[in-house]
């Protein structure tokens, strides 16, 4: 079926189209075969049923008069008359009664027996009668019945009548045995009529004996009376029809040569497969001319299509009038608009590229400008604090005797604000260079990282107990020192926030999660209201007063900074007084920062 | 002179001044307040022990100062600090690929800008042994 399903039409319409004539003619064709077989078989019983009554006519009424002639005899007072004297005087009379019966052709004899079956008088050709027994089995039969002689050779039927008294007394019998001849006229003048194929037969009703007027052939079923039917009485298959001879124990039966009655059928058939190969042919011949001419277009079509979906929608389809045209124009109109939507859409994509190139641009020179603004504004601002803090320190320090107590503490709040000042100074740079550090693609061992991190930032508070925990955590495609610094941060968080607590705890660790890795840092120090998460990352966000915790607020704003020019996410879960989880979610498959 | 101060900011040089002073290293340290003014110095006068280098200096900024004096045969081991508001890594690399002996980030805080440049000054000075420079 798989290779059915890959042929093209222009093989499978044709194929299709000859089975399809095939079997057409062929049923046709059979239907039309059975019915000339029946037609010829009745024709051919009809002749042979016709032959058969004309034999059975010419033999019927002289097996009647041969009868009667019998009969007629049988009552002749000479024979009666030899029973009762039996002298050589009365058999002379009744022999010279007998030889009146000769008949005008053929072989023939003729015999009065007693009522034993004993022969007495005897007439015509010599013959071994046989026994008494032999004669009883002849009258047990009907008159007329055929037999084979002893010689095999002919076949004879013997005639027989009763002898009786006037007054009805069984005397005997008188009883004539005659031998076919094919030669007599009538028999001649039949097998002139139906043809020298024809063969006649005749054989009792019983069915035990049959001849060809000649010899004795194999008996034929019975059946023939009402039936065309085969058989090989001498070897030949024939189709045979007999007709019964009346008032006889005689069948006749004509027959031809089975070959010549199935002859016109058999020419019926050549003619009929001859016929319907030539319908095939010129039908498959059709099928094939008139698929190509409708795959040609469709071809075409196809070629066309495929040339467009390659990318060239110059394809155009066929030309020709019926609907493969109209297919093929809709199909031009298609792929016209096809084309025209394409270069619509190409002409969209490239003032949209446009678009977006010109606004990436602006933004990055806007970024870039702030960037530098930020820095050098920073930058430049250092110098003049620094000034402010140093000299207001000298005023504390080389003049301290001059300053009355109220200016000391008005030059020490000038001093720590100056100080504050520089530290959101250094912040801010901190922050601004996140954004301007270049990024390195590098795989980063995050656990490594965070070892070396906690390690430093346990130097800086050596006198805090904090109970630390590393799990493995994944490695990454991302800056190393941008990294190490969001993680920096978050665990200088977890300590700050937990400096309060006597068995402060940080849990550093990580989950997969589909298309990114999650790393958490967990404490659980003081925490913070989550109504305020919206502004964990800001900078210089707070949730805690100076006076709780030192910080400018830029150290989580730089976490998210780095962590977005990672491609990735970050997120917090707090609960106030109960500790807080920073998420960081890194890409592992590592797209553009 | 021990040290030749860089620095054209004249606040940060008097704190940078008040700083050494306090360990009576001040009256070894010249000061210049540009990069010109700094090669006109070095061309001129016996080399110092250290250079105290701003990198932010109208005309000639530091790191082309510390550039030609390391192109000057004269001073291409001449011990040279940079003493910068700049903590910029780019800066710091540039420093160091020019040959710079130590970079020094200059604090807001004057407690801890004091015991940086004393530090630096101390050990420049006193504790560092250079070479002997010729010119």
């Amino acid at each position: 079926v798989g290779f059915l399903r890959r042929l093209s039409i222009a093989i499978k319409l044709p194929v299709a189209i000859a089975i399809l004539l095939m079997l057409a003619c062929g049923g046709v064709a059979g239907a039309a075969y059975f019915e000339v077989r029946l037609l010829a078989a009745d024709v051919a019983a009809e002749r042979l049923e016709g032959a058969a009554r004309m034999l059975a006519d010419l033999l019927g009424p002289s097996f009647r008069t041969r009868t009667q002639l019998l009969q007629r005899t049988a009552d002749d007072p000479r024979l009666r008359q030899y029973f009762v004297d039996r002298t050589p005087e009365a058999a002379a009379a009744a022999g010279q009664v007998l030889e009146k019966l000769t008949p005008a052709n053929g072989r023939w004899a003729i015999r009065v027996t007693d009522v034993g079956g004993a022969t007495l008088l005897e007439a015509g050709e010599r013959q071994d009668w046989g026994p008494a027994e032999a004669t009883r089995a002849t009258l047990s039969r009907p008159s007329g019945s055929f037999s084979v002689d002893a010689g095999r050779e002919s076949v004879y039927y013997e005639l027989f009548v009763a002898l009786r008294t006037p007054v009805g007394d069984p005397l005997g019998h008188l009883i004539e045995r005659r031998w076919l001849g094919r030669s007599t006229p009538a028999l001649e003048l039949l097998q002139g009529m139906v043809g020298p194929q024809a063969e006649l037969l005749i054989g009792n009703a019983a069915g035990d004996v049959w001849t060809d007027f000649t010899r004795p052939v194999n008996p034929v079923p019975v059946a023939l009376v009402n039936s065309l039917v085969t058989a090989s009485p001498a070897g030949v298959p024939l189709s045979l029809r007999g007709v019964a001879v009346p008032e006889s124990p005689w069948v006749v039966a004509a027959g031809l040569p089975t070959s010549e009655v199935a002859e016109p059928v058999r020419a019926f058939l050549r003619d009929a497969i001859l016929i319907t190969l030539l319908i095939v042919a010129v039908g498959m011949l059709a099928a094939f001319w008139s698929s190509r001419r409708l795959t040609g277009p469709l071809t075409r079509v196809t070629e066309a299509a495929e040339a467009i979906a390659a990318g060239d929608s110059q394809g155009s389809g066929p030309k020709r009038g019926d609907e493969i045209v109209r297919l093929a124009s809709s199909f031009e109109a298609m792929s016209q608009r096809v084309e025209s939507s394409h270069r619509e859409l190409a002409m969209m994509v490239d003032e949209l590229e446009d678009r977006v190139h010109a606004r990436t641009a602006a933004l990055e020179a806007a970024n870039s400008e702030l960037e530098a603004f930020s820095y050098s504004v920073s930058h430049d601002l250092r110098a003049p604090v620094r000034a402010v803090a140093g000299f207001a320190k000298i005023l504390l320090e080389d003049h301290h005797a001059e300053l009355s107590p109220d200016a000391r503490r008005c030059v020490e709040v000038v001093v720590r604000r100056t100080n504050q000042m520089g530290q959101l100074i250094d912040d801010l740079l901190a922050f601004s260079r996140v954004g301007r550090q270049s990024m390195g693609r590098h795989n980063v061992d995050l656990t490594q990282l965070a070892r070396a991190v906690v390690e430093e930032l346990r130097a800086s508070e050596p006198d805090r107990q904090v109970d630390v925990t590393i799990e493995s955590l994944p490695c990454i495609e991302g800056e190393p020192t941008l990294l190490r610094q969001a993680i920096a941060n978050l665990v200088q968080n977890a300590l700050k926030y937990t400096r309060p607590r006597d068995g402060a705890r940080i849990d550093i660790g990580a989950y997969p999660s589909p298309g990114e890795h999650v790393i958490f840092v967990r404490d659980n120090g003081v925490g913070f209201d989550m109504a305020y998460s919206d502004r964990l990352f800001g900078v210089f966000q707070r949730l805690h007063r100076p006076d709780e915790f030192e910080g400018t607020g830029v150290g989580l704003a730089i976490v998210q900074r780095i962590v977005q020019r990672h491609g990735g996410r970050v997120w917090a879960d707090a609960t106030v007084g109960a500790g807080a989880t920073f998420y960081l979610a890194l890409p592992s498959v590592k797209e553009a920062a | 002179v021990s040290v030749l101060l860089v620095e054209d900011d004249p606040e940060d040089a008097a704190l940078a001044l008040r700083a050494l002073a306090m360990n009576n290293l001040a009256n070894r340290v010249h000061v210049v307040r540009d990069g010109v003014e700094a090669l006109e110095y070095l061309d001129r006068n016996p080399a110092p022990r250290v250079v105290l280098l701003d990198l932010k200096l109208p005309r000639v900024n530091g790191l082309e100062v510390l550039r030609r004096i390391r192109a000057d045969e004269r001073f291409r081991i001449l011990p040279v600090v940079v003493l910068s508001s700049s903590r910029e890594e780019p800066d710091v690399r540039k420093a160091y690929e020019l040959g710079v002996n130590s970079y020094i980030v200059k604090p807001v805080d004057f407690d801890q800008f004091v015991k940086a440049v004393t530090q630096a000054g101390l050990y420049w000075i006193v504790t560092n042994h250079p070479p002997a420079v010729s010119g």
